[in-house]
């Protein structure tokens, strides 16, 4: 059956007007924000940090670097023989309805030399997780959904971590379609302490690897949904005896996003300051030196604002952080906004919901040749049932 | 020619004349025109022989937003050209089929089956096919197909499948077969026959 | 199946051989329409070949190659054909567009369960294979070589095949031997009349206008061959000369001189030369009235200088107008000049000629010099053969019923035969009569003609065997098959005979047409028939001595 569209028109009406008011509610709460920023910039750096160290373990927006607030960068001429490699992650959940467990990840890069006129390098890596060990946590459940996009971003990070081996020598710009922090580690440390340390080292030494191979990394956050400065200017509006939890949470501007307030100030090209990312896990970073800093950037002229984040070696480093603002906005320049290097990497990566089918199916035959009974359950062939008769309507 | 088992895509829409194949696949990986098939039928109790004569390249975002850019890079060309895995689709044209170890020069009693994998024809299995000569009836029977480029390129492509020593009696023997059929007309034969020379 | 395994000991087993092709069409009068198979190339086939046709229902069927056509499926290949320079279109188009085809003329077939090949009555059917008939194929055809039999040559390109020609059919119907000038009619006659003699099957009487047949031929190379006298030593063969200087200053053994009273000249006799000695119908008509008036010695008084008065009574009584008078004299002057021609009775030469012919000796009747003269060539053997005739005519009543009284069988050969044979003569003529009343009285003809289109229809029609070396003009070509049912495939195999020593023989005595080459008329001929020694050549041996016998 499809889906019950008489119903779900008028619902949908409905849902239409409620966006408008909304976006009208965000309009109108803009300008004090902007005010608010102006006035974070008119602080001195120090009294900012102060401000900020007053916050404490739990304030969770931007915090400063010396880069002023309302400064804006414009790029500089990108360097010839440059490389710009991507990659980019897809993935295959575990299914206890499948003919067997297992997970699969598949990562997609690519590298380009800029000015070649050469065909980009491609690899794409596939690998099969079916072990007890890699199925289940360190209490015995299994894993969860978090797990696997972590080891998905792990290889990602090494897939770019190669390119930069395989250019040695070349400046590189290795771009990753996500923020640089591996999230999930925050979301399943407590369950899988192991194997999470294990993967965020391997992520932080191919962080190592890359910046010893003379490349540098930007992870490449489209459509930011954050409020980081936004948080930084609300704290920067409160006095210094009203910093408290309470004043923090009770933000003006939570509705709004970093986003709205750049796509203001920014122009088409032009790069925000560098702020630090204020999470817990930027700690495990920072003490491996990957301390991860980010700014916005108006990557075309139709306004579009991406986050982007650098670990602090490549922000401290004027022509690294140039390489990168330059290289971004040359990748971004054909396709409209998001860079070339991470649409292909995303193609590369990607399994179909037809692969998937295909590698079961391969996967039950494989079984039965080696005598293991291996059927998807119940549930999933009545799925299948239903499913491929409507493919036979197509 | 590889002979390599790597499904070239799947059966999309089918009847027993042929069958429309689809696949993403980088431009150096596409199946060319002549190409021999087969797509299992009858729930894999025959495989369909088909003969790709149409290729084209779907509709592709990406594609159809870096034609609209003025600033693409030569090396995005390249990358579009060589590299991207193309969605494209092919029309075969049913030829025969095989039935256990048997090939025959017929129109196939069924279809191939939705979605069933379409594999090349090893160069052994194209010797084995092309033995016999009865499919250029069915090919030359076909209205609104350049029937004479496909005959072309299909002995061609058998001939190839063939050790080097064989190559030019197959296709003497071959271009007499087409000349039985077409030899009412003269100047279709005479570039037809231009076309199979070795 | 028996059946089958007899008939592969006849044909020949086929198994594995590629056909030539198939029979796509034809009919049994128009001939078999035969599609090459491309793989086999044109050029290697020739007309007057045989093939052996695989029927559907076991019946194999012989057939002779009479024409060889390029074809194509489509009329405009003429027009289209494949670039010159481009050897694959070509190679390609010989596979299918273009073809072979052969007219084959159907002549024999085999059922199964006979073991002698019939004349054909039908046709193979559609698409039989058609084979190339291998010389066991032909031996089986053509029959061993014995008594009765004449080994006459080889057909085209199966040296080792002997075509065989069954004497008593030759000679129990008159034949014809045909030809251009110099084609080799005179040396086949001579094969021919050696194998007859040899085998005693017939006595021949033997017109040698051209002194080729008695002794000593001087062939065109200069060369001489022996005649049928040195051949038969052994009294088989008797010469009669016309010319006696001429016959023995030539060397030739003479039997007998042939001379001819003037009295036993009848004016049917003269008849036959009013064309040539220029006889108005006026005074040839007048000619019995003569022979009755002036009794036998007619001619010796038209010719006597000494006046005549009967003959002046006879214009004075207005029998005969004295202008026609005094032409029949003018013309009867030739006589005069034939100096075989004898004033009186004559002797008995005609009884010595038939006693000879019908005890079995063949009489060679030399004309020396007067060979070049053509009235005294029709006129002697007009004269001979009239009387030659009367006497079997006679003798075959005589014997009504038993066999053993019969007169021996007779051939009469004669050169220039359409002199004698012309539709305006051969209606009474005696050659006429010979060649019409088949073999009644035991006489029939060999007539040697470099011009068959000068023979009356009717006798031609009644030519049982025909031996014809190459001819080339289209009406003699024409009359050599006349009465021949399937002729018209025949005449490209026989206006492609080598200029010399090929034949196509067909008829009577041969089971089917056949082209050959004539066997070579050689010492190893003269050994066949046992006469290298004769007598004279062992005389001279012998006083050579005996250092010349290791010498050799
Ligand atoms: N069977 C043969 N054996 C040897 N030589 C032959 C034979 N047949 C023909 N010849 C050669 O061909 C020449 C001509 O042959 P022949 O005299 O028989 O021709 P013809 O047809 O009788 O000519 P014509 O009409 O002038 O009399 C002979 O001199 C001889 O050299
Ligand atoms: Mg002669």
């Amino acid at each position: 059956m499809g889906l019950n569209l008489p119903q779900i028109l008028g619902q949908l009406e409905k849902m239409s007007a409620a966006l408008a008011e909304q976006q009208a509610a965000l309009r109108r709460l803009l300008p004090a924000a902007r005010k608010a920023f102006e006035h974070a910039a008119s602080l001195t750096f120090e009294e900012l940090d102060a401000q900020v160290k007053r916050a404490g373990d739990r304030y969770r927006g931007a915090r400063p670097t010396e880069e002023p607030l309302l400064a804006v960068f414009e790029p500089p001429p990108l360097d010839a023989g440059l490389v710009v490699a991507g990659a980019d992650g897809s993935q295959i959940y575990p299914d206890r309805h499948a003919p067997a467990l297992y997970f699969a990840v598949q990562v997609g890069g690519l590298a380009m030399e800029i000015g070649s006129g050469l065909p980009p390098q491609v690899r794409t890596q596939s690998q099969l997780y079916y072990q007890q060990e890699d199925l289940h946590d360190q209490q015995g459940y299994p894993i969860g959904n978090a797990m696997v996009n972590g080891r998905r971003d792990a290889q990602e990070m090494k897939a770019l971590a190669d390119w930069a081996g395989t250019y040695a020598g070349r400046p590189l710009v290795a771009l990753l379609d996500n923020g640089l922090l591996l999230w999930f580690a925050l979301q399943v440390r407590e369950q899988n302490q192991k194997d999470v340390d294990l993967i965020l080292q391997a992520y932080l030494g191919n962080l190592d690897r890359l910046r010893d191979s003379g490349g540098c990394v930007a992870g490449f956050i489209d459509r930011p949904r954050s409020a980081d400065v936004l948080a930084l200017a609300h704290l920067a509006t409160l006095p210094p005896s009203g910093v408290s939890d309470e004043a923090l949470r009770v933000n003006p501007f939570r509705a709004l996003t970093d986003r709205a307030l750049f796509e203001e100030l920014l122009q088409p090209g032009q790069r925000s300051a560098c702020f630090i990312d204020s999470s817990p896990l930027n700690e495990d970073f920072r003490k491996k030196h990957h301390e991860v800093l980010f700014f916005y950037l108006k990557t075309d002229s139709r306004g579009t604002i991406a986050r982007v984040e650098v670990p602090a070696w490549v922000a401290k480093d004027t022509a690294l952080l140039g390489c990168v603002h330059a290289a971004i906005l040359d990748q971004c320049r054909s396709t409209g906004g998001f860079p070339y290097v991470l649409v292909r990497a995303h193609e590369l990566a990607v399994i179909t919901n037809e692969d998937r089918q295909q590698l079961e199916g391969l996967i039950q035959q494989r079984l039965l040749e080696s005598g293991l009974g291996a059927r998807p359950s119940q549930k999933a062939t009545t799925k299948r049932w239903t499913r491929s008769r409507r493919k036979h309507r197509l | 020619m590889t002979s390599d088992d790597k499904a070239i895509g799947r059966v999309t829409r089918c009847s027993t004349r042929g069958f429309v194949g689809a696949v993403r696949l980088p431009e150096p990986e596409w199946p060319v025109f002549g190409t021999f098939c087969r797509a299992e039928a009858q729930q894999g109790h025959s495989q369909v022989i088909g003969l790709i004569y149409d290729l084209s390249i779907e509709d592709d975002e990406l594609a159809r937003q870096l034609a609209a850019t003025e600033s693409l890079s030569p090396e995005q060309l390249a990358d579009s050209q060589v590299n991207r895995q193309v969605p494209v689709e092919y029309r075969a044209l049913a030829v025969g089929y095989r039935h256990g170890e048997r090939f025959v020069q017929s129109l196939p009693p069924q279809p191939p089956l939705t979605l069933a994998p379409i594999h090349r024809l090893s160069d052994a299995d194209v010797r084995k096919f092309t033995a016999q000569l009865d499919f250029l009836k069915l090919v030359i029977a076909v209205q609104e197909i350049p029937v004479d480029d496909l005959l072309a390129a299909a002995l061609q492509t058998a001939a190839a499948a063939r050790p080097e020593s064989e190559r030019r009696a197959y296709l003497v023997e071959a271009a007499a077969e087409c000349a039985r059929l077409v030899g009412r007309d003269l100047t279709r034969l005479e570039s037809l026959v231009r076309s199979l020379r070795p | 199946m028996t059946n089958k395994s007899e008939m592969d000991t006849y044909f020949g087993e086929r198994k594995g051989e590629t056909p030539l092709g198939m029979v796509v069409g034809g009919s049994l009068s128009s001939g078999l329409l035969v599609k090459l198979d491309s793989r086999l190339s044109i050029e290697r086939l020739a007309v007057g070949r045989y093939v052996v046709i695989q029927g559907k229902s076991g019946r194999k069927f012989f057939g002779l190659v009479t024409d060889i056509a390029l074809d194509a499926t489509n009329p405009d290949l003429v027009r289209q054909p494949p670039a010159p320079d481009d050897a694959f279109a070509a190679e390609v188009y010989s596979r299918q567009v273009a073809y072979g085809m052969l007219s084959v003329s159907p002549m024999l077939m085999l059922d199964p369960e006979d073991d002698q090949p019939r004349p054909n009555k039908t046709v193979p059917a559609h698409f039989a294979p058609v084979h190339e008939a291998s010389a066991e194929d032909v031996e089986r055809v053509f029959g061993a070589e014995d008594e009765k039999h004449l080994f006459l040559g080889t057909p085209l390109d199966m040296e080792a095949v002997h075509v065989n020609l069954d004497l008593d059919r030759f000679v129990e119907r008159s034949s014809g031997v045909f030809g251009k000038s110099g084609t080799g009619k005179s040396f086949l006659t001579r094969i021919l009349l050696a194998g007859i003699i040899r085998a005693g099957r017939a006595s021949a009487l033997i017109f040698d206008m051209h002194n080729d047949y008695g002794w000593a031929v001087k062939e065109e190379g200069g060369h001489e061959v022996k005649g049928l006298r040195q051949l038969f030593p052994g009294g088989q063969v008797s010469v009669v000369t016309l010319d006696e200087d001429t016959s023995r200053s030539r060397g030739s053994k003479v039997d007998r001189v042939l001379k001819i009273g003037t009295q036993q000249i009848e004016p049917e006799d003269v008849e036959m030369l009013s064309g040539l000695l220029g006889l108005s119908d006026v005074q040839t008509g007048a000619l019995p009235f003569l022979r009755r008036r002036l009794g036998p010695g007619w001619i010796d008084r038209l010719l006597s200088d000494t006046p005549d008065d009967e003959l002046e009574k006879m214009v004075e009584d207005e029998r005969i107008v004295s202008s026609t008078l005094g032409a029949i004299q003018r013309k009867f002057e030739f006589f005069r000049r034939m100096g075989f021609l004898v004033p009186g009775a004559g002797d008995d030469a005609v009884d010595d000629i038939f006693r000879r012919l019908n005890q079995g000796s063949s009489v060679v009747l030399e004309f020396g010099r007067y060979g070049n003269t053509l009235a005294a060539y029709i006129l002697v053997a007009n004269y001979l053969t009239r009387r030659v005739h009367e006497r079997y005519v006679r003798k075959m009543n005589e014997a009504v019923g038993k066999k053993a009284d019969e007169p021996r069988p007779l051939v009469i050969v004669i050169e220039e035969a359409h002199k004698f044979l012309d539709p305006a003569v051969a209606g009474h003529t005696v050659f006429g009569n010979i060649a019409r009343e088949l073999r009644k009285y035991n006489v029939t003809l060999l007539i040697v003609d470099q011009r068959p289109s000068g023979i009356d229809d009717e006798v031609m029609s009644q030519i049982g065997t025909r031996v014809t070396c190459l001819l080339d003009n289209e009406a003699d070509i024409r009359a050599v098959f006349s009465g021949v049912s399937g002729a018209g495939a025949l005449r490209e195999v026989l206006a492609r005979l080598d200029t010399r020593q090929q034949a196509l023989i067909l008829g009577h005595a041969v089971p089917m047409p056949v082209v050959v080459r004539t066997r070579d008329y050689d010492e190893a001929f003269y050994q066949w028939l046992g006469a290298t020694d004769d007598a004279g050549e062992r005389k001279q041996r012998a006083k050579r001595g005996s250092e010349a016998l290791f010498g050799e």
